[in-house]
């Protein structure tokens, strides 16, 4: 058992270092430099002496090795350094941005899971039924249209022609509302990037559900259960949902790195300031340090979540650490 | 109710008759303006962009000159100025009652040390106009005189309409202004808060010394997707934003009534840029010939759908005062093929294509920022009227980055360049410096600072030297208007258009706005009651603002959203809510009553 | 025994309603790429009309914003979108086979190894990776196909390395390996054909998602502007104000379905072979 865990730990370990390492080289092979970044539109006018004095100050200017130890150094300390684009402390502006991509994520993945966990359990129990046709093509259907193609008809007809919700942002800050009319401000904000949200990532839950409780309802405790007599209610929640579920929870954790994905254009298409937005105004902007950081958070909440899945997964599922063990 | 409305707006209009320049109070609560980019802190430091961030920080900050309409300076920190005859010293008075926003006076001293930090600190925009300046004296709180090492006739723009006066008393402690965050200063609008990617927030400078600022406070909401931008004005979110209106939404937003257009020429310039260090872009008539090749009206018309001005071949925007009026726009497909072929590119091996003088192959390679489809399908257009006179090439599409970098190395043309030919454009100051046309084509990476073509010409070079040797108005204009003839004669890149400036805001919110020559609205003067245009009095403007604004509020009320359906739907939905709480309110009253009905 | 088994799948396929209606979308596709220059009204890349055109008799669908016809744009645009998904599935495919068979049949360190290269791809945030990705190489029409094939081999290599370790314990592949056939020979000969079927329907799954994928990246403008994909007419409509105007009804609105039907079809199918392979989920009959 405890070497399962130190394998485990081990090989997240490898990849935090790989992305750690493919993060640095990646921005520093791209072509282009980042000194207009750092020197703003008058970077034409400038003198050499004035630029390298700004390309020595921000490191640039060492060679790749060095400027790896410092990087190294730096991420281990919590030093995410400073953007060259906002100018800022990177963990300043992680900071803001953060919990919006925690809110926008969580509750997506939180109601994706529980729309998908229900439906898929409907569905598999009324295997082969029109109930069960239907909701496999329409969760079908959801999964195949383009995430930001959905989030702009939402917009197209919810905000610019109705005004029911606001078209940009996550709140209203600058009108200063406290307690509950801030909690339903930034409830309406949140409403259609989080409906995208779900939109796009429920097809998967559903159909992890309903495959695993396809496969739970064909086992032979389920059979017995039903030659016995019991009620169909008792086995389907009793019995077939719960054992079913375990698939879905380590999906759960899992599925969070889809939803950081999928946060990235949807943030975009709903200027909603979170990380995914943050991370694709750096990679057009080319700011080194803030590419790194980002994608570094990102990858680091989805390692963490699946060293949590895998650690969980025996206690929930006694069966799987029994085997593993050997 | 409308009675009392009139006579409030026609007392108003008297006093502002009788006072123009000072108006009374805010008349407006909260404007919101949308912008772009994430500026991060607004000082002269640590702006990120010309625009919209220098324009943010000019609203925090003030200059001892404003550019005016027409961008020609008027005195603004400065009540009273002298010039010496030669232009070498400069003797000024300053308001007295100007305050910093935490209410210590702005006095002379200030403005020593802010050229003084300026130099010290350097940062580029600012601290290179200032390297003229010899000596400062500070004879009082108000009086200060500068004096030249060499007579400038762009002074009173740059840097005294340019150069923001920073707080001595701030300042002086800080050592490390690129990290610097403060931004307190003296205009008409303090800073509140800025939260990181999706607002800054401005409140109103009661006591600024030209009165107080026409709105209570300014909010700019930052959105990076235009569309966005675009959608939330026209959902009434924002009462203006920055960013110029794409072409293809002028028409829409023109024919909404509840929001008003603003256009006015641009300055920025988009051009089509060849190495001229590369043959056979070398070679004289080839570039004449690319220049004859592309109808730059057409381009205007198609993918700017009209809202530009067709490039001179001067570079110069006409609408400037040193436009040379003599230069005709050419576009002659016939002539573009004979000056290929007069000068020896023929196709000798009838792949339809031509081939250089010597039958060197010719596929060359036409560059453009991925990002930006208006410059990709203008790049689609040229490269297609390229191959039509039989220059073969193809347009490939990179992240402006990597364009820069193969264009501009490190943004120094000292370092040479790597390609053929691509889509350029330049920002507004190029417009706004006539004589910028120096750096643009001199043959010296020194002088000619931002000659990315790598372009060499003696002739041009002596006309630059005249230029510089020369400080009469008159003899300088002549000769940036010979330097504009000789351009379009030797073609070191082709000028296709400069794109105009489309603003749009809600009138009813605020309708002041003042419309700036190359820049747009959002600017000191839209914000400062006063006149700031030389030919037409405020007053009729306001005038006519009154009345344009009630109508737009009679008619917007009936074409919300601009879509007969969705305001079917929309009223539908407002009546069964109402019928819904007029139920439900009855259902309240009566069922205590009748208790069995429930 | 090989076209019986062949037929058998046919037949369970053909007798899923969603298989054939995702097979018969295909098709349907497959006839109007083949078909483009017959079927479209004009050249896409041809400026025929005023730019910005509503609909009419002329162009049904309007005209771009250049005054190119949309629906013969979306008429070739199937093309590159079939190609992308298609290209990028097998290269995803093969890569995945490879692995897959590799790791399943060697097993031990080899597998060891392996897998935890997966494990590492399955890992690393997948959308921001491909943003990080198309940045750093280029947009090119290649260069997405590569991008996206590099990502999504992972998840088929596992399918198909669990799929090996069953076959592996299938008789004639232990009385091949007792007789001192290659190991190259097994994998090839008697391991491969096995794994086909399954390979089959994760490479219709991975088409599915490189189509979505394109279409993403081109709408962020990583893509290849000067392909017309059905992503890059989205990314031009969006870019263009299309979603502000009634433009969206006509440049928007077909894209975007034409999208969610293509992937629909390879989905549906996939689905309906998965369900094949997997005959614990088959309906009863």
């Amino acid at each position: 058992m405890l070497k399962f865990y130190v394998g485990k730990f081990l090989q997240y370990f490898l990849v935090i270092v790989l992305m750690l390492t493919l993060n640095f080289l990646l921005p520093r092979l791209m072509p282009g430099n980042p000194l207009v970044f750092l020197a703003g539109e008058d970077v034409g006018f400038m003198t050499s002496e004035e630029k390298n004095e700004i390309l020595d100050k921000h490191g640039l200017n060492d060679s790749i090795p060095q400027q790896y130890i410092s990087y190294i150094k730096n991420i281990v300390t919590g030093d995410f350094g400073y953007s060259y684009q906002q100018k800022r402390s990177i963990a300043d502006l992680l900071k803001e941005r953060m919990p919006w991509t925690l809110l926008l994520a969580g509750l997506g993945l939180v109601i994706s899971t529980i729309i998908g966990v229900m439906f898929g359990a409907l569905s598999a129990w009324r295997r082969g039924s029109s109930t069960d046709a239907n909701l496999l093509t329409m969760f079908m259907f959801l999964s195949a249209m383009p995430s930001f193609w959905i989030g702009m008809i939402l917009v197209s007809i919810f905000s610019a022609q109705l005004g029911l919700f606001p078209v940009f942002g996550a709140e209203s800050g600058w009108s200063n509302l406290t307690g509950m009319d801030r909690f339903f401000d930034i409830l309406r904000h949140l409403v259609l990037p989080l409906t995208t949200l779900v939109l796009i990532s429920v097809t998967n839950t559903f159909m992890i559900m309903r495959y695993s409780m396809l496969n739970v309802l064909g086992e032979d405790y389920i059979m017995m259960a039903k030659a016995k007599g019991v009620r169909d209610r008792v086995i389907k929640y009793k019995h077939a949902m719960r054992n079913a579920l375990l698939p879905v929870a380590t999906v759960f954790m899992l599925s969070l790195g889809f939803m950081l994905g999928g946060a990235t254009v949807i943030e975009t298409v709903f200027a909603y300031p979170g990380v995914g937005r943050l991370m694709f105004e750096s990679v057009v902007s080319r700011d080194y340090p803030l590419i790194q950081a980002t994608f570094l958070i990102i990858t680091f909440s989805v390692v963490i979540a699946n060293l949590l899945a895998d650690i969980l997964y025996p206690f929930i599922d006694p069966k799987v650490g029994g085997q593993r063990e050997k | 109710m409308k009675k009392v409305l009139i006579s409030l707006l026609s007392a108003f209009l008297i006093f502002a008759l009788s006072n123009a320049s000072v108006q009374a109070a805010s008349s407006v609560d909260s404007l919101k303006v949308g912008i772009t980019k994430d500026e991060n802190a607004l000082n002269p430091y640590t702006y990120v962009t010309g625009y919209p961030g220098l324009d943010l920080v000019n609203l925090l900050y003030d200059n001892l000159f404003q550019l005016d309409e027409n961008n020609q300076p008027i005195p603004w920190l400065v009540k009273d100025y002298n010039m010496s005859e030669d232009g070498l010293t400069y003797s000024f008075v300053l308001h007295e009652d100007v305050k910093w926003h935490d209410g210590e006076p702005l006095t002379a001293n200030d403005v020593k040390f802010t050229m003084d930090y300026f130099v010290k600190y350097p940062k580029s925009r600012f601290t290179n106009p200032l390297s003229q300046i010899s000596s400062i004296t500070v004879s009082s709180d108000t009086e200060f005189s500068l004096t030249l090492s060499k007579a400038d006739p762009n002074f009173m723009i740059q840097p005294l309409a340019d150069l923001p006066i920073l707080p001595e008393h701030i300042w002086s402690s800080i050592t490390a202004p690129d990290d610097e965050t403060n931004n307190l200063g003296s205009g008409p609008y303090k800073f509140v808060e800025h939260k990181s990617g999706q607002y800054y927030k401005f409140e109103a400078n009661l006591d600024y010394f030209k009165g107080e600022p026409q709105t209570k406070e300014i909010i700019f909401p930052i959105i990076e997707d235009t569309t966005a931008m675009f959608n939330a004005l026209q959902a009434g979110e924002l009462d203006a934003i920055s960013a110029s209106i794409s072409p293809e939404l002028v028409e829409q937003f023109e024919s909404n009534n509840a929001i008003k257009v603003a256009r006015g020429p641009g300055y920025s310039t988009t051009l089509f840029q060849v190495n001229a260090e590369k043959y056979p872009m070398s070679e004289t008539p080839f570039r004449k010939a690319i220049d004859l090749a592309i109808d730059k009206q057409y381009l205007v018309d198609t993918v700017l759908l009209g809202y530009a001005e067709v490039g001179s071949p001067g570079f110069i925007h006409p609408s400037s005062p040193a436009h040379n009026t003599e230069l005709k726009v050419s576009f002659n497909v016939d002539e573009a093929k004979r000056t290929l072929a007069d000068a020896g590119f023929v196709d000798t091996n009838g792949d339809g294509f031509v081939e250089g003088q010597n039958g060197e192959t010719i596929d060359l390679t036409t560059l453009v920022y991925s990002g930006s489809p208006i410059r990709i399908r203008t790049a689609e257009l040229v490269s297609e009227a390229l191959n039509e006179i039989g220059i073969k090439n193809q347009v490939k599409a990179m992240d402006a980055t990597t364009v820069d970098s193969l264009m501009w190395p490190d943004f120094d043309v000292s370092k040479g360049r790597d390609y053929d030919m691509g889509l350029w454009s330049w920002s507004n100051t190029m417009q706004l410096f006539p004589d910028r046309m120096v750096e643009l084509f001199h043959s010296d990476p020194t002088i000619g600072s931002v000659n990315i073509g790598g372009y060499k010409s003696e002739k041009f070079d002596e006309l630059s030297q005249q230029l510089m040797d020369t400080f009469e108005e008159e003899e300088r204009m002549q000769i940036i208007k010979d330097m504009q003839a000789f351009v379009s004669e030797d073609v070191p890149f082709t000028t296709l258009y400069y794109q105009e400036i489309v603003n749009a805001y809600n009138p009813e919110v605020f309708d002041q706005y003042v419309f700036q020559v190359g820049k747009g609205i959002i600017n000191k003067m839209s914000f400062v009651a006063g006149d700031w245009s030389g030919s037409s009095p405020n007053v009729d403007v306001q005038e006519e603002v009154v009345e344009d604004s009630e109508e737009a509020s009679i008619v917007s009320e009936a074409d919300e959203g601009g879509n007969m359906l969705f305001l079917y739907i929309l009223a539908g939905l407002v009546v069964a809510f109402i019928v819904y709480i007029l139920f439900i309110r009855k259902r309240k009253t009566s069922g205590t009553k009748d208790e069995f009905e429930v | 025994m090989k076209s019986n088994r062949w037929g058998y799948y046919w037949k369970t396929l053909s007798s899923s309603k969603l298989g054939l209606f995702g097979l018969s979308i295909l098709c349907l596709f497959l006839i109007i790429a083949l078909f483009a220059p017959l079927l479209a009204p004009f050249n896409p890349m041809e400026r025929v009309g005023q730019p910005f055109g509503e609909p009419s008799s002329t162009f049904l669908l309007g005209t771009n914003d250049v005054g190119q016809d949309i629906l013969s744009e979306l008429i070739y645009g199937s093309r590159i979108s079939l190609m992308i998904g298609v290209i990028a599935a097998l290269i995803s495919i093969v890569l995945g086979i490879i692995v897959g068979i590799v790791a399943g049949y060697y097993g031990g360190k080899v597998d060891n190894f392996l897998m935890r290269v997966v494990d590492l791809v399955l890992v690393v945030p997948f959308l921001p990776l491909m943003i990080l990705l198309a940045a750093f190489i280029g947009p090119s029409f290649w260069n997405i196909i590569l991008v996206i094939s590099l990502i999504s081999w992972a998840s088929p290599a596992r399918v198909i390395r669990s799929q090996v370790l069953n076959l592996k314990t299938k008789g004639y592949v232990e009385a091949a390996k007792s007789i001192g056939t290659k190991a190259s020979t097994i994998m090839l000969k008697h391991i491969m054909p096995g794994v086909i079927p399954i390979a089959l329907s994760q490479f219709v799954m991975a088409a599915s998602s490189a189509i979505l994928i394109e279409a993403s990246l081109s709408f962020l403008g990583l893509g290849d502007p000067f392909v017309k994909s059905w992503g890059t007419i989205l990314y031009y409509a969006q870019a263009r104000g299309a979603f502000l105007t009634e433009a969206w009804l006509w440049w928007v609105l077909p894209p975007g379905l034409l999208i969610t039907t293509l992937v629909i079809g390879f989905a549906f199918t996939g689905y309906s072979l998965e369900e094949i392979m997997n005959p614990r989920l088959r309906k009863e009959r």
